[in-house]
């Protein structure tokens, strides 16, 4: 059996909690592996971003469901598009959650920030400065959808959908402190984040097309 | 506000008090082996106090004598002790009469049902008798009706020689009774039960049984001059009868009342209330408070009086009563949830008790013994986080203000949210807990009495763990406000240990008498826990169920 229940919901058997991490670590590893013009420089922007975040979250532990990454998985997923978005938004989940604490809980955190990130690509995948009234919409709506999501790891076989409901209410305060908080990084960060991004996106491609530029095949 | 004014008061009286009187002993002993849960005896030169319970897991219920200087002179313990020894300890004067003559003695009865009259100097048995058991044996409050001692038994009455504890009368009865204190007036003896039914045995034998409503009696009618009062426990409140007659609704659990000088004076887990029945009885109005144990009279030497109550919460202490309008908090270091009347004697010296088991004694001479003893270091419940967030908060309001007139509403936003963030992350424990309570409220509980269980812990708290090696349960409990004040006296009481671990959202159980599994979850009245043990509120009749989860 895969699951067995526990006090946050259903706990992994053992061995079950290192193959999602394996499988989560493979995802991102194929979402990494496009060709890039510059992919040391990618890889280094792309480390420093995930350690800032992931640094920035452990930060926050002591402030309950204050959520840095919901931010930075936007911005990402804005700058870098959808498949780095998503990669970045596995990787923090991992490595934070061996600080933090490990369990079923860490899927439903990894897909529900790669979701996030996606939304960023989506919604926010423009050229220029952030769209900030875009940003602050869609904090609120996937910081929201977000901890619904994670939810649904307590659910095992004696939980009925009422008991799932009332969960859920009982954690509005919560989510409402997740929507606060991820609005407030989006002010005070995300431009910085999406700036510093893009800055060195412009200078991997210029620095790339000037080299590719010079080779003479003839 | 109300609270601090009310610090601040004691504290000046304290000051007072200290400044006029010679505290000559003052003292106290950690008993070790369970609750007081009843008022110490302090006689000329002795303190007697009795602790109930065996739930440290090794102790057994005792009786103590130690002497004004805090020095033991006797004890005596019940190895066959059953839980809840609540029966007040009673003194009796040497005198002679039915039997032949007796020396000054301490009767003590058991939740076993054995009673015993003891030497109050030596504490060696001078008599004793047994009665019956059935769940439980003694648990209410003895009398003496001159040269007989009236015994309130589990399911009657019995009366013994003072002398040499020869059983002179027996009446059955058919209802069970819990804390079914006697009172003896000049034609019977009344008694009432778990069935709302009052009892008068009349010294022949003969018993007229009144049913006084759908609840409990769980004290010893009161004379009145309006009549034969009860305070009767109803499943969600109370009700004050006079003569079987309906008077006035209270609170939860009512307190065991009492009448000095025809004032009345009752309590519930809402309220404090002042009767006069000096004629007929009126309200002379109610202060909120917490008592469900025992109400003492403490007389001064002007022929006034004070009414001592103990607190039954976490905060603890005695509530001192003069009028609806003068009244005052005693605090000790030991504060704890308490039911035990403070014992009082000559020139102004007391014993309290708590159930910490912790024994308190004061020896105050002055001429005018307003006692009142505060420790320096009280908390005043100040929340410093709330303070200081919501001046976070307002400040972050005050300084985005600007913005939101000029309509930058992104500015605003960028000030204003760091604000409610802090205030919200820092007072989220709080918050979520109102908003808890809230929807619990908006549920109907399915409810998880067992038909099984006896019928006195209807009402009262109950704990329920459910071990691989069969069930457990603790019943009769009162006073807790969450799960886990509850899980831990239950736990305490059963000498079962409890392993926690702490996360964001509070604490959670991690193993129940070492047994882990896969985790334990909790079910209140039948409904399943989402919230951490500390925030999980309870009420005063709630089933507490622990499961593997």
């Amino acid at each position: 059996m895969v699951l067995a229940s526990g006090t946050h919901g259903p706990v992994l058997e053992s061995g079950w909690l290192l193959a999602i991490q394996v499988a989560l670590i493979g995802a991102a590893f194929l979402l990494l592996t496009k060709p890039s013009k510059n992919p040391r420089r990618e890889v280094l922007l792309l480390s420093s971003i995930v350690l800032f975040t992931v640094a920035l979250r452990v930060a926050m532990q002591p402030l309950p469901n204050v959520q840095p990454v919901t931010m930075a998985c936007l911005v990402v997923g804005a700058r870098l598009g959808l498949r780095r978005g998503v990669a970045f938004a596995i990787m923090v989940t991992l490595l934070s959650n061996m600080v933090i604490s490990d369990g079923w809980w860490t899927l439903f955190q990894a897909s529900g920030w790669a979701m996030v990130a996606a939304a960023g690509a989506k919604f926010l995948n423009s050229e220029g400065a952030l769209n900030m009234k875009i940003l602050l919409y869609l904090s609120v709506v996937t910081s929201l959808l977000f901890d619904w999501w994670v939810s649904l790891s307590i659910i095992e076989s004696g939980t009925t959908f009422t008991d799932f409901m009332f969960y859920l209410a009982n954690g509005l305060t919560f989510d409402l402190l997740h929507i606060f908080g991820t609005m407030a990084f989006a002010l005070w960060l995300a431009p910085a984040l999406s700036d510093l991004i893009s800055e060195d996106k412009s200078l991997t491609e210029s620095a790339v097309a000037v080299g590719e530029n010079d080779v003479v095949i003839g | 506000m109300r609270r601090i004014g009310l610090i601040l008061a004691v504290i000046c009286l304290a000051n007072l008090a200290s400044a006029q009187s010679t505290v000559t002993e003052s003292w106290e002993k950690d008993l070790e082996n369970g609750y007081i849960s009843t008022a110490p005896l302090v006689t000329d030169d002795l303190i007697i106090v009795r602790t109930s319970g065996t739930w440290t897991g090794t102790g057994t219920p005792h009786v103590f004598a130690f002497d004004y200087s805090g020095e033991p002179v006797w004890q005596i313990e019940n190895a066959h002790g059953l839980h809840h020894d609540l029966s007040p300890l009673l003194l009796v004067e040497n005198g002679q009469g039915c039997g032949g003559t007796w020396i000054e003695m301490v009767i003590v009865a058991w939740a076993d049902g054995t009673i015993q009259a003891l030497d109050i100097v030596t504490g060696l048995e001078q008599w004793s008798a047994q009665t019956e058991v059935k769940a439980w044996g003694i648990t209410g409050s003895m009398a003496l009706d001159e040269d007989l001692l009236v015994v309130p038994t589990r399911q009657g009455l019995s009366t013994y020689c003072l002398a040499d504890g020869t059983l002179q009368q027996r009446v059955e009865l058919d209802q069970l009774g819990w804390r079914n204190g006697v009172t003896v007036t000049e034609e019977a003896y009344l008694l009432g039960n778990e069935e709302g039914v009052l009892n008068t045995v009349f010294r022949n034998g003969t018993v007229i049984s009144e049913t006084i409503g759908d609840g409990k009696i769980r004290h010893p009618p009161l004379l009145t001059n309006a009549g034969i009062m009860v305070h009767l426990q109803k499943s969600s409140g109370s009700e004050i009868f006079i003569d079987g007659e309906s008077f006035l609704t209270a609170g939860s659990s009512p307190a065991m009342p009492i009448v000095y000088n025809d004032q009345v004076y009752l309590a519930t887990s809402k309220e404090f209330i002042f009767l006069d029945c000096t004629v007929e009885c009126y309200n002379l109005g109610n202060i909120p408070f917490h008592s469900n144990g025992e109400i003492s009279i403490q007389k001064l030497a002007d022929g006034k009086w004070k009414v001592w109550a103990p607190q039954n919460n976490p905060e603890g202490g005695w509530g001192i009563f003069t009028t609806p309008d003068d009244w005052m908090m005693l605090r000790t270091p030991h504060d704890d949830y308490t039911t035990a009347a403070p014992g009082f004697g000559d020139e102004g010296v007391y014993a309290l008790g708590n159930d910490k088991g912790i024994l308190m004694f004061n020896n105050t001479q002055q001429n005018n013994p307003v006692i009142v003893q505060i420790d320096e270091e009280v908390d005043v419940d100040l929340d410093y986080t709330f303070i200081i967030t919501t001046l976070i908060l307002l400040i972050s309001i005050l300084v985005s203000a600007p913005a939101f007139i000029l309509h930058l509403h992104e500015k605003m936003l960028k000030t204003l949210l760091p604000g409610v963030v802090i205030f919200l992350a820092l007072n989220i424990t709080m918050i979520s807990t109102a908003w808890s309570e809230y929807l619990n409220e908006q549920t109907e509980p399915e409810g998880d009495w067992d038909e099984s269980w006896p019928e006195e812990w209807r009402d009262t708290q109950v704990v329920v763990f459910e071990l691989p090696d069969g069930e457990v349960v603790f019943g009769g409990l009162s006073g807790h406000k969450t799960v886990e004040n509850l899980t831990d006296d239950a736990a305490l009481r059963g000498g079962i240990i409890i392993e926690k671990e702490t996360f964001d959202i509070g604490e959670w159980v991690k193993s129940i008498d070492g047994h882990e599994g896969a985790g334990w979850e909790f079910r209140i009245d039948g409904e399943r826990g989402l919230v951490g043990i500390s925030e999980a509120q309870i009420s005063s009749n709630s089933v507490i169920r622990w499961q593997p989860a």
